[in-house]
């Protein structure tokens, strides 16, 4: 099954990163072809979230995520709150992945995100220059399971072997990474609650990882350049906010941001069955993208936008009527800008195949989590289904094909705050 | 493909006045065979179908796996042998596509336990699970009318083969305006388990059988399983308030009537036009229907909201204050179905309320 191909090597690793786990990290450590780089701590910017200065970017200026991520949504183990020796333990550790990866793609990016949960366990609230409400289902239709787990730690790089690496060391199960001795590790205090894995991009296009995965038509043609299962490139530049414009900006908390993270299974056929790509145009764009032939393939040629235009955002209605389907691009532009006309989203969704089902792990970082419930509640098109021939879920751009599973909210702090911080933003 | 090309223009002629009801209206003919659990089942040659709502050519048994309830819905889940279906965009027609791994044909309704009033226009999913809790399909599925199945939610399926399974379905929250009684219900999504139970034996009694009439303008009559509802909505003549008669648009019986003092119209008597199918009576929904006053000074065009009441059950509406003057015959209205029912269809309801014209409405009638 797994050849010697940079193909079928890529989807060894991504089954490895699915699998987790000590013999998963040594058989990808027995197929690693190239040295990590190795860090430098003193070149690490102040936002745990800043990563796009630090992948690289297509031809048209889209960063590209890693390829692997790791999901660790963790507890603290302990009633109450955690000591600062265990704050010390848990920031020295993460010191230890910073001097043993470089801060990038080739290396590692992680980042420490905690749930209005975890500041629960303190006496005084968040202050209100932080928008974290806990996580709540955002449409008629979901009954997402809500992660309230204490924190999430993401874990990325192109190398599967790093992710599962300094997975193992922060848990204590490794004491060297990439030469580096862990001075401390969190395995003590900390137990991993979901352990989720997802892949994108990178020369690892979605059609390699269907095999055998529920949810994904065999018939499906997915588009060889397509990063995503659905055949379509998303997170284009152009419909992104700056990391910037995501980073809170005063208060204890300023320079972090808030994460939301979904966990949202793909069912595929009818999507690739029942429409042809005309009809998967006019649900992933608009109907004129459709009509006008906008989309090549996988959408490339779309550059770094998706060519929504305010003619295709307004009279929805009238739309829905004459051509039957609204477009989810179409849809979510609508809500995606601030008054100055800022894009208000970070996306940074990658997709899974967890215990074998098509899914999407859907981080996206804003300056406060209602922003988010604000453009996803958007996503429902409630006032476009005052057309007869949209439907709850049908002819609504995409929202026939996604069943959100989970639904969680964290606070992304700046990195000298990262390591247990209070709600007044000290470190305990 | 088939393809259906007709496209209703706003605004154009009023033509086909037809006051009062068709005959046969409110009566189903019986079914063919022996008064089991029957429905009907496409023919797929379906040429020389009449164009108007006829008998299909077979009817096919199927089995009642289950009910549950959850907050405000009652829910079934009933299985059959897959079968052809026909999808409707816009006045465009189509067949579903069946597959060899489709296993069954899985039909769910929902509907109010307190009312027995079932449910257009919800969301509905359904995900099957195998014995170990494995997900084998999850899928959005949508609502049919059948001649013999009534108003309900189905898709075929593919299964692991025969076994024991569950089936988990889930209504959203309903989005269309509902009113009075039904003001603050069916807000909150909920879903159930059923048991369901794939056996060689069962999919063996899933036998087809021809009807007599087959091809002729008609229906079968909608099969009764347990508390199940049909769907059917009352006789236009058990409907509230003064009609305004009963019109047909492409075999559609589109019946009217006002309503004064009431909260739906605020202080305005309130049109309503209820749609149904001939002989059945089920809800023909996800239209769009517009009224055309016709006054002295020129014309005043209206759009009917779709809502759900407890008293008018799924209906079209607006407030008309210029009422009693239709009803006296002074004000001339039309009804204009810019969007025919964007409902899918079983067999021999396909060729029926897809190009429909615009009625006028004769309240003398």
């Amino acid at each position: 099954m797994f050849g010697t191909s940079d193909g079928s090597r890529r989807e060894f690793m991504r089954a490895a990163v699915a699998i987790g786990g000590a013999g998963a990290l040594s058989a990808c450590m027995e197929r690693a072809q190239e040295p990590v780089p190795p860090g430098d701590r003193g070149a690490l910017p102040t936002r745990q979230y800043a990563w796009v200065d630090h992948v690289p970017e297509d031809e048209h200026g889209n960063f590209r995520l890693p390829r692997h991520h790791v999901f660790l949504y963790s507890n603290y183990e302990e009633d109450g709150t955690p000591s600062a020796d265990e704050a010390d333990r848990l920031e020295t550790a993460l010191r230890s992945l910073e001097r043993a990866y470089q801060w990038s793609n080739q290396g590692l990016l992680f980042s420490l995100g905690y749930s209005p949960s975890y500041f629960e366990r303190f006496d005084r609230s968040l202050p209100s220059s932080v928008d974290l409400p806990a996580p709540r289902r955002l449409s008629d239709f979901e009954e997402p399971d809500l992660d309230e787990q204490d924190l999430l730690l993401q874990l990325a790089s192109d190398s599967a072997e790093v992710v599962l690496a300094a997975e193992e060391a922060v848990l204590g199960a490794r004491d060297e990474v990439n030469t580096v001795e862990m001075e401390a590790d969190a395995g003590d205090f900390l137990t991993v609650d979901e352990r989720r894995t997802g892949f994108i991009s990178g020369g690892m296009p979605a059609e390699k990882a269907t095999e055998g995965v529920e949810g994904i038509p065999t018939e499906a043609n997915i588009p060889e350049q397509s990063p995503l299962f659905m055949g379509f490139k998303g997170g284009f530049a152009d419909n992104q906010a700056s990391e910037d414009h995501i980073a809170i900006e005063e208060g204890p908390f300023a320079e972090a941001t808030t994460k939301h993270v979904s966990n949202i299974r793909q069912r595929l056929q009818d999507w690739y069955i029942e429409q042809d790509f005309e009809d998967r145009v006019a649900e992933m764009f608009s109907a004129t993208h459709a009509k006008e032939e906008m989309v090549e393939g996988a959408g490339l040629n779309l550059g770094d936008g998706s060519g929504i235009t305010d003619a295709m955002t307004t009279d929805l209605v009238e739309t829905a009527n004459e051509y039957g389907r609204v477009g989810h691009a179409q849809k979510n532009a609508r809500f995606n800008r601030d008054a100055d006309g800022n894009v208000i989203l970070h996306r940074r969704h990658v997709e899974s195949t967890d215990n074998g089902y098509a899914s999407l792990h859907f981080p996206s970082l804003q300056r406060e989590i209602s922003q988010f419930e604000r453009v996803r509640v958007g996503m429902n098109g409630d006032d476009v289904r005052e057309s007869p021939r949209i439907r709850q879920r049908v002819n609504n751009g995409i929202l026939e094909y996604i069943f959100t599973l989970h639904r969680g909210n964290f606070l992304v702090p700046a990195r000298s705050q990262r390591s247990f911080p209070t709600p007044a933003g000290e470190v305990v | 493909m088939r393809r259906r090309t007709y496209l209703a223009t706003v605004g154009a002629t009023l033509t086909g006045a037809v006051a009062g009801c068709a005959s046969g209206d409110d009566g189903g003919r019986e079914g063919n065979a022996d008064g089991t659990e029957e429905r009907t089942e496409h023919d797929e040659e379906h040429s020389g179908a009449p164009d108007r709502v006829y008998v299909p050519e077979h009817a096919t048994a199927m089995t009642m796996e289950g009910m549950g309830g959850d907050g405000d819905f009652q829910f079934s889940v009933m299985i059959s042998s897959p079968e052809l279906f026909f999808l409707v965009e816009g006045t465009d027609v189509r067949e579903s596509i069946l597959f060899d791994d489709h296993s069954v044909h899985v039909m769910a309704s929902v509907w109010d336990p307190e009312t027995g009033v079932a449910l257009p226009e919800t969301g509905m999913s359904v995900e099957m699970l195998d014995a170990d809790g494995r997900t084998v399909t999850q899928e959005v599925i949508y609502p049919m009318l059948s001649q013999r199945m009534g108003f309900h939610y189905g898709a075929n399926v593919a299964l692991d083969g025969y076994g024991e399974y569950t089936a988990r379905v889930s209504v959203g929250g309903m989005e269309i305006e509902r009113t009075r009684g039904f003001a603050d219900r069916f807000d909150d999504p909920a879903s159930v388990d059923v048991p369901v139970s794939f056996t060689e034996a069962k999919a063996e009694k899933f036998t087809e059988s021809n009807p007599a009439d087959a091809g002729e303008h008609g229906a079968l009559s909608p099969m009764e399983m347990g508390m199940r509802p049909t769907g059917a909505l009352p006789k236009a003549a058990d409907m509230p308030g003064t009609a305004l008669g009963t019109t047909t648009s492409d075999d559609a019986r589109l019946h009217m009537g006002v309503l004064t003092d009431t909260a739906l119209g605020g202080d305005d008597p309130y049109l309503y036009v209820s749609p149904r199918t001939p002989y059945n009576r089920f809800p023909l929904p996800n239209m769009l229907l517009r009224a055309v006053l016709h006054t002295g000074d020129g014309r005043r065009e209206l759009e009917l909201t779709r809502r759900l009441d407890d008293d008018l059950n799924y209906h079209y509406g607006v407030s008309l204050p210029e009422a009693p003057a239709v009803l006296a015959g002074e004000i001339g209205l039309g009804i204009v179905p810019s969007v025919s029912p964007q409902v899918t269809r079983h067999a021999g309801y396909e060729t029926a309320f897809v190009e429909m014209d615009p009625v006028t409405v004769d309240p003398s009638g």
